[in-house]
């Protein structure tokens, strides 16, 4: 049985001028130690997927239809205070973008993380006080003494995303939540990030579901990804499947999209904009822009369905399989 | 175009030097040695990648290679005239000639004027054109950068990021410039809007002769429009060469992390390559030689007694780095696994 199971999952937000359907149908499957990617370009619904599995969403986002299963509990469905007191940051952790806003400025890193400590795992003063230095070195901080007397703002944006992470890991979670991780570190940090992430997984079996727009992030960490479009599952598989030969046109366009050193000529885009939600296109909400859009897609929303070599799609035509597993183009 | 033959570069940089004082106590100033003795030139036509990691100096030196901010030292030139002497109506007179593309599209445009003023505003400003022209002007900006007539009485904020970038780049051709610096033109875009800008700005640099200075830490961006590269660390260049030299045969320590942490051809590569122990210091008090040495795996004493300048290891490919000038260390010494997850 999967870790966590989302079936058909939908998130509107209901604003003044109408619904928007930000979710709709959203399912996916997270197995133990596994790491998912969940790929998308704004306004796609990946941090609002991962928003409504923890329900951490704000107003007027509400889950609208769906399941949200974990460890056999709906967590849609599940009392504020059960999710609260035995799921939420103890069996799930989520950690932002911005690790030093998530930070509480006023106090030491050391304070919070002997807080949850004591809190969370009932341990006393000292006890709390010697595994958060545990912590810190098990995402590598040097000198963790020291660092546990520092204040956020005294922390570089790396060393901030770190002790997120380790307050994440504080209450040895099985499924971490990485919404964009490393976005707004700079690259080498981002490359510390990764692998220090790679390696907690690796080390505690922890699964990660890691929100990204950044496919060359998701190719370095992730076992499988999923590709959200307009808050649908345009496409879903192993990593290399997707990369090497991608069968929904919107992911063969999302890799074709990135610029590069040695490429000739214009780059391929994706025409027109992303679909309106509050008035998505009927079947396909990808079928204005695809190259490869017949009458039915713009009738009939396509299924998910296993493809070769061993994806799951959501098209009515979709692009052919690579014969060479070559990692040119 | 009519101009005369340009002997020397478009635009020049000679030890350049910004420093910006702050306040590091009740009484003590100290200074952020933001940009520190940088030379570079860019001929006519061409396209500069500035690379680095955040505070490394590259915005800074964009906005005093233009003369937007005066520099602590040094000399800017473009074409014959040294921009750090001068002021006033001449400085003035020349500013048409060097524009800027900002990495905040929204920020960097007035939220209470129309995007088409936005754009006629320096063609009043510098007196380009007659105001009964100024509306034509302005749509045919329009349409070179891709932007519907129906845009043109919007305010920004009713524009998508995408859009509004546009229309930074509108204002910045509008006086017909020669010198374009972009700071981070399309990191706040996504994968699919970027391509298109991408690809404009492309066309763009053909169609009005441009010659710019194109500042990122996205290095696939970089990969793709420049032409040559200089990699900035702590203020300082460390490494200047043609793009396909800098991304495929570093020579400098620090390049070879940089591009270690990016993708290459193959995205689903995972090897680890050289990897830099922990971060960069604070530009306040930079290590005194190589600025790299407290954190580079190849240091020798002479790296800290030292100070080592650009050098060529090829006629168009600096460095500054003594070891890897004397051939001591190569591009594969940083293919090399190291593993260093501690900061």
């Amino acid at each position: 049985m999967a870790l966590l199971e989302v079936s058909d999952l939908r998130t509107s937000f209901f604003l003044r001028s109408g619904e928007l359907r930000v979710l709709d149908g959203v399912s996916l499957e997270i197995e133990a130690g596994e790491v998912l990617g969940l790929v998308g370009e704004t306004g796609s619904g990946k941090s609002v997927t991962a928003y409504s599995i923890t329900r951490l969403l704000k107003q007027p986002g509400r889950v609208v239809g769906g399941e949200v299963k974990w460890d056999g509990r709906d967590l849609v469905r599940l009392w504020e205070s059960e999710l609260e007191q035995e799921i939420r940051g103890k069996e799930i952790s989520m950690i932002f973008q911005s690790p030093r806003e998530a930070l509480n400025p006023v106090i030491t890193v050391g304070r919070q993380l002997t807080q949850v400590l004591r809190i969370r795992r009932g341990m006393d003063r000292r006890e709390a006080r010697a595994e958060a230095i545990r912590i810190l070195k098990s995402v590598y901080i040097s000198d963790p003494e020291s660092r546990l007397d520092s204040y956020p703002h005294e922390l570089s944006g790396g060393m901030a995303q770190r002790i997120m992470i380790a307050l994440a890991l504080s209450c040895e979670p099985r499924l971490l939540i990485a919404d964009e991780p490393t976005t707004g570190l700079d690259v080498t940090t981002q490359h510390q990030i990764v692998l220090l992430l790679r390696e907690l997984r690796d080390r505690t079996g922890m699964a990660i579901l890691l929100i990204t727009h950044d496919l060359a992030l998701a190719a370095q960490l992730c076992d499988r990804v999923a590709v959200l479009y307009a808050g649908r599952i345009a496409e879903m598989g192993p990593i290399g499947h997707l990369f090497r030969s991608p069968r929904h046109p919107y992911t063969a366009a999302l890799l074709a999209s990135r610029p590069r050193l040695g490429l000739q000529g214009d780059i391929l885009t994706i025409p027109g904009n992303v679909a309106n939600l509050m008035r998505p296109p009927g079947g396909c909400r990808f079928h204005p822009r695809c190259p490869n859009a017949t009458q039915v897609c713009a009738q009939q929303q396509p299924p998910l369905e296993p493809m070769d070599p061993g994806q799951r799609v959501a098209c009515h035509n979709p692009m052919p399989q690579r014969q060479e597993l070559a990692a040119s183009g | 175009m009519a101009e005369q033959a340009l002997a020397g570069p478009m635009l020049a940089v000679e030890k350049l030097v910004k420093h910006y004082p702050i306040k590091t106590g009740a009484f003590r100033t100290e200074q952020v040695r933001a940009v520190d003795g940088v030379s570079f030139s860019v001929r006519r036509g061409e396209t500069l990648g500035l690379v680095g990691e955040s505070g490394c100096g590259k915005s800074t030196l964009g906005r005093v290679a233009l003369r937007l901010e005066p520099p602590t030292s040094g000399a800017v030139r473009y074409r014959d005239h040294d921009l750090t002497r001068l002021r006033g109506g001449p400085l003035r007179h020349l500013r048409p000639k060097l524009q800027m593309v900002f990495q905040d599209p929204l920020g960097s445009l007035n939220p209470r004027m129309k995007v088409s003023q936005t754009v006629a505003e320096p063609l009043l400003l510098h007196r380009l054109a007659a105001p009964r022209e100024i509306r034509t002007r302005v749509r045919e900006l329009f349409d070179r950068v891709g932007l519907s007539d129906e845009l043109l009485d919007r305010y920004p904020h009713e524009l998508s990021g995408g859009q509004q970038q546009r229309v930074g780049i509108a204002r910045a051709l509008a006086p017909r410039p020669e010198v374009m610096v972009l700071d981070e033109p399309t990191s706040a875009l996504d994968v699919s809007v970027q391509a298109k800008l991408i690809n404009l700005l492309r066309r763009l640099k053909e169609d009005f002769d441009l010659t710019q200075v194109f500042i990122s830490h996205d290095l696939s961006v970089i990969g793709y429009l420049t032409d040559r590269v200089a990699v900035m660390y702590l203020g300082e260049i460390v490494e200047l060469g043609p793009t396909a030299k800098i991304f495929l045969m570093p020579r400098h320590p620090y390049t070879g992390a940089l591009m270690s942490a990016v993708p290459g051809e193959d995205l689903l590569d995972r090897r680890t390559r050289l990897m830099l122990p922990g971060e960069v210091p604070s530009p306040i008090n930079p290590p005194p030689a190589c600025r790299l040495a407290p954190r580079c795996p190849f240091v020798k004493d002479r790296c800290r007694e030292e100070k080592q300048v650009l050098q060529p290891v090829e006629p168009d490919h600096l460095v500054a780095c003594w070891r890897a000038a004397e051939g001591e260390i190569s591009t594969e010494d940083f293919e090399r696994t190291r593993l260093a997850l501690e900061v």
